[in-house]
């Protein structure tokens, strides 16, 4: 019950948005598309649930090919058997929500019991049971955000197609919402493939997660994989924080290789040979430490900004190499103009390419 | 927002076939009688082969009458609108930022003059103001007041058609007034500007492109106008374009040649008004619509709020309680002011063969002619807003082009058409639906096409992965989501043939008599009387067209949370 594409391209006119994309989104996971707008992501969505027409390339839902260049395969959206939730909701403004909610079974032509049943259970998992009869417009958005997602489980689709399905919420509901979509992802275990701009969305939500950039998936992994293994700087960026080194040296000493930066810094080493022409170094701000006193470890540094947060500090420090974001869980009471030292431990530094 | 996208799955399939039929139909019915009017003002169709002519031009241009027409045409379109104008934008004013006595029923009785057709209005004001007969005249003189009123002057007519044209002007202003931020006028405030300098400085320069564009929307109408300027300057002859197209038009041969230049000045002026309009706005751009409905501060007249009131009736009785008041009296008269007054009168002049026959022939051909472009509005509407076919854009043009268009040029434009086609068309009723439809689908496209937009596309795309097919998403999902401009529009056109008279007056012949040229008819011969219970009687047709229409919006608006379907 996977979606797999092969090869899909689609270009406007002259101007290409999805570069060869073969990917396999996984049986009964969340995978996450995740990249900022107009890399490509929805357009992929979108390719899927029939609604463009790719240039070239092959579409296989669940083990059914719905799209092929040539010889040319074309199954139009209605014969697909899949769900979506639309950024709009799309909910429509003249029906009942039991009538939104029981559309897709009407159009599969079930029986009226059978529909009655469907629907209401559907609302029951959506908590919203209570407002079948009400007009659909005469809901706030997270009632209209539950709406469109009890019409995606109403029907057995085995695949879910979820287009920024939170971007119009506002910041607590979001919140929770992810969590509703995970616990029914749990127990529904469907496949969903679910586009979002925000990074943090797609870390806490995803099984997997494709990272878009210019019409192209540049890394793919858990959130977890690709936030501690960035391969790339457009990775390392988008998905959290980072302090990225463009300028270094690949020394070997005595004691082992180390990277030496410009100002006489000196930085642990894990990485056994030269890096290649064009290679970054990139540590993300909670991975250095401050030491006990001021002005060792590997780096000296003055404090140029602190920002408290609750649970956390960040701050920019001022050193020989630039300023680093760093954060600090809990913490002592660093003050701007503060003299600090700095540590970093060899396995946090990971390299990136360009 | 998301960019609006097209069915990609429409892009196969017989949909190229259905554009190739609305872009025939366009050419058909709305290029052709552009073309026809350029191409028989400067080409001879003789016996022999067609060839150059700039005999047309010449006459048009060496002829004193012609030049007379066009400074008429000129002097009372331009004062109308002016008139227009400034009772528009104050009444504009009024309603929407003061404190005015009654102003919400008062507005609403100020909008109703534009559904009085305008040859209806010219009668009422004929028989109020004419001098020596005219009723008001008459008061004034037997109360030896030395002033008299006179409608069949320059004057006279650029006022009482200024008054029908101002309820266009206050509507357009009064939308740009209540579209805009009041917080662009309290932050003048709070910079010290006083009340009059904000106004002077922030108000006025926001409203102005809506007033020019009411100015210029009146001046459209009013070169266009045939019932009014006919009505009233018919007897000391102050002729106007299109009272000499309808003149050349009566002539035995018709002068086609004559008749095409003039109706080319028409489309000349009205284009010519547009073009400024769009060079003096330019890129000035309309931000301050932002779609939110504000509630601006009102302005505190004091015990001017009374004055204001009073104007404003002032303003309804002369556009419509005076009118309707003395076409009843003339009506119920067996003769123009015989004195004696009965119902009888009124029913004996409405219940005759000729009345019953032409209001069928109205009512045949505008149920026709509203359905078929509405129909056709509707399906441009969808391919202009929903596809990407290529030519969609110049095809929403080409429908828009006759809108500011004189209806008596684009009535000369569709007879010269067909007049020479082997088509049996010219003569038969089916010419006069055919103009309709080309002049009129423009109205259709463009009521449909904006509530069209603002149907979220991603509402038919959900529809289509939940199972539908395109037709049934556009008839359960579409459709119903945009039925109320669809009612609207069509509403709208079927009040508009109903009293359609400046292409019908080019068109008709014996069987294809509408009520509006009976109603002409009667004018021709002078009877008053009955002339007053025809006018009665489309001014109600137009009035109950007006209030179905509002009702229907009403009930539109409410019925988001209004009545639910139940469901399976």
């Amino acid at each position: 019950m996977s979606v797999v594409v092969e090869g899909l391209e689609k270009a406007y006119g002259a101007h290409p948005v999805l570069r060869s994309i073969s990917e396999i989104f996984e049986e009964s996971e969340i995978s996450v598309l995740l990249g900022p707008s107009g890399c490509g992501k929805t357009t992929t969505l979108r390719c899927i649930a029939g609604l463009e027409r790719p240039s070239s390339g092959r579409i296989k839902v669940a083990g059914r090919v719905v799209y092929q260049g040539a010889p040319p395969v074309w199954v139009p959206p209605e014969k697909r058997r899949l769900s979506m939730v639309f950024q709009s909701y799309a909910i429509w403004p003249h029906m009942s929500v039991f009538e939104n909610v029981s559309l897709p079974l009407r159009a599969a032509g079930l029986g009226r019991a059978q529909i009655n049943e469907a629907v209401n259970d559907a609302l029951q998992m959506v908590a919203l049971a209570k407002f079948a009869e009400r007009g659909a417009t005469a809901l706030s958005g997270g009632q209209q955000q539950r709406v469109a997602l009890a019409r995606c489980i109403v029907s057995d689709t085995p695949v879910i197609l979820m287009d920024e399905p939170l971007s119009n919420l506002d910041a607590k509901l979001r919140v929770s919402m992810r969590a509703d979509i995970k616990a029914m992802q749990r127990r529904l275990r469907r496949t969903i493939l679910f586009v979002t701009h925000d990074q943090e969305e797609a870390m806490s939500i995803a099984d997997a997660v494709y990272l878009y950039h210019d019409g192209r998936v540049i890394q793919k992994g858990s959130p977890r994989e690709i936030y501690a293994n960035p391969s790339t700087r457009y990775a390392a960026e988008f998905l959290g924080r980072a302090n990225i080194i463009e300028r270094f040296e690949w020394v070997e000493t005595a004691l082992g290789a180390r990277f030496v930066l410009p100002g006489g810094v000196s930085l642990p080493c894990a990485v056994p040979h030269r890096p290649a022409p064009g290679s970054m170094l990139c540590v993300r701000p909670e991975k250095w430490r401050f030491t006990e006193a001021d002005g060792s470890g590997v780096i000296a540094g003055d404090i140029l900004e602190t920002n408290f947060v609750g649970d956390r500090v960040e701050y920019v420090v001022a050193t020989a190499i630039g300023q680093l974001s760093v954060t600090e869980l809990g913490g002592a009471n660093r003050r701007p103009d503060d003299r600090v030292g700095l540590d970093v431990s060899a396995q946090d530094i990971k390299l990136i390419t360009a | 927002m998301m960019p609006f996208r097209a069915h990609e799955s429409l892009r196969a399939g017989a949909f190229p076939v259905a554009l190739l039929g609305l872009g025939f139909f366009v050419i058909a019915l709305v290029v052709a009688p552009l073309v026809a009017i350029l191409y028989r003002g400067i080409v001879e169709l003789g016996d022999g082969s067609p060839g150059l002519t700039t005999r047309y031009l010449v006459t048009v241009l060496t002829g004193f009458i012609y030049w007379t027409a066009l400074f008429n045409t000129l002097v009372i379109s331009i004062g109308a609108a002016l008139v227009a104008t400034l009772l528009g934008t104050t009444f504009a004013w009024i309603f929407a930022r003061t404190d005015t006595v009654g102003r919400g029923v008062l507005e609403y009785i100020s909008q109703l003059p534009i559904f009085i057709p305008p040859f209806v209005g010219a009668v009422a004001w004929a028989l109020l103001a004419a001098p020596r007969s005219g009723i008001l005249n008459q008061l004034l003189a037997s109360s030896g007041v030395p002033v008299s009123l006179d409608v069949y002057s320059h004057v006279g007519m650029l006022f009482v058609i200024g008054l029908y044209l101002a309820p266009y002007v206050m509507m357009i202003v009064a939308a740009s007034l209540r579209s805009m931020d009041p917080s662009l006028e309290e932050a003048a405030q709070v910079s010290g500007l006083n009340r009059l300098q904000t106004a002077v400085r922030v108000t006025a320069p926001l409203i102005a492109p809506a007033i020019l564009s009411g100015a210029v929307l009146s001046f459209t109408i009013a070169i266009g106008l045939f019932g009014t300027p006919i009505v009233l300057g018919w007897s000391r002859q102050i002729l106007l374009l299109t009272s000499r197209i309808y003149i050349s038009s009566q002539e035995v041969p018709p002068n086609y040649g004559v008749m095409a230049v003039l109706a080319l000045y028409l489309v000349l002026m009205s284009s010519l008004a547009t073009w400024l309009q769009r060079a003096v706005l330019g890129s000035r751009s309309y931000t301050t619509i932002s779609g939110k409905g504000f509630r601006p501060r009102l302005v505190e007249l004091g015990g001017g709020k009374w004055v204001t009131s009073a104007v404003a009736v002032l303003f309804a009785v002369s556009t419509i309680i005076a009118p309707i008041a003395i076409l009843m009296a003339a009506a119920l008269s067996r003769y123009t002011w015989s004195g004696e007054f009965a119902l009888a009168n009124l029913f004996g002049a409405l219940s005759t063969d000729d009345v019953w026959s032409t209001l069928q022939t109205s009512i045949r051909l505008s149920v026709v002619s509203a359905t078929a472009a509405t129909a056709i509005g509707v399906l441009i509407s969808w391919v202009v807003v929903r596809t990407r076919l290529r030519g969609r854009n110049l095809l929403e043009y080409l429908i828009l082009l006759p809108i500011s268009m004189p209806g008596i040029a684009f009535g000369v434009g569709v007879m010269l058409v067909w007049i020479r086609a082997p088509a049996p068309v010219y003569g038969t009723a089916l010419i006069i639906i055919l103009a309709f439809v080309g002049r009129f689908t423009a109205y259709a496209v463009r009521s449909t096409s904006a509530s069209l937009r603002q149907v979220h596309p991603e509402l038919e795309e959900s529809a289509r992965v939940c199972g539908y097919r395109p037709l049934r998403t556009f008839s359960r999902i579409t459709l119903p989501l945009i039925l109320p401009s669809i009612v609207a529009a069509w509403l709208l056109l079927f009040s508009f043939f109903m009293t359609e008279l400046s292409m019908v007056v080019i068109l008709y012949t014996a069987e294809s008599r509408t009520f509006s040229v009976l109603a002409f008819e009667a004018w021709n011969v002078g009877d008053f009387s009955r002339l007053a219970s025809y006018s009665l009687l489309q001014m109600a047709v137009g009035m109950f067209f007006m209030i179905v229409l509002n009702a229907f919006f009403r009930r539109a608006d409410g019925s988001v949370d209004g009545p639910q379907p139940t469901p399976v």
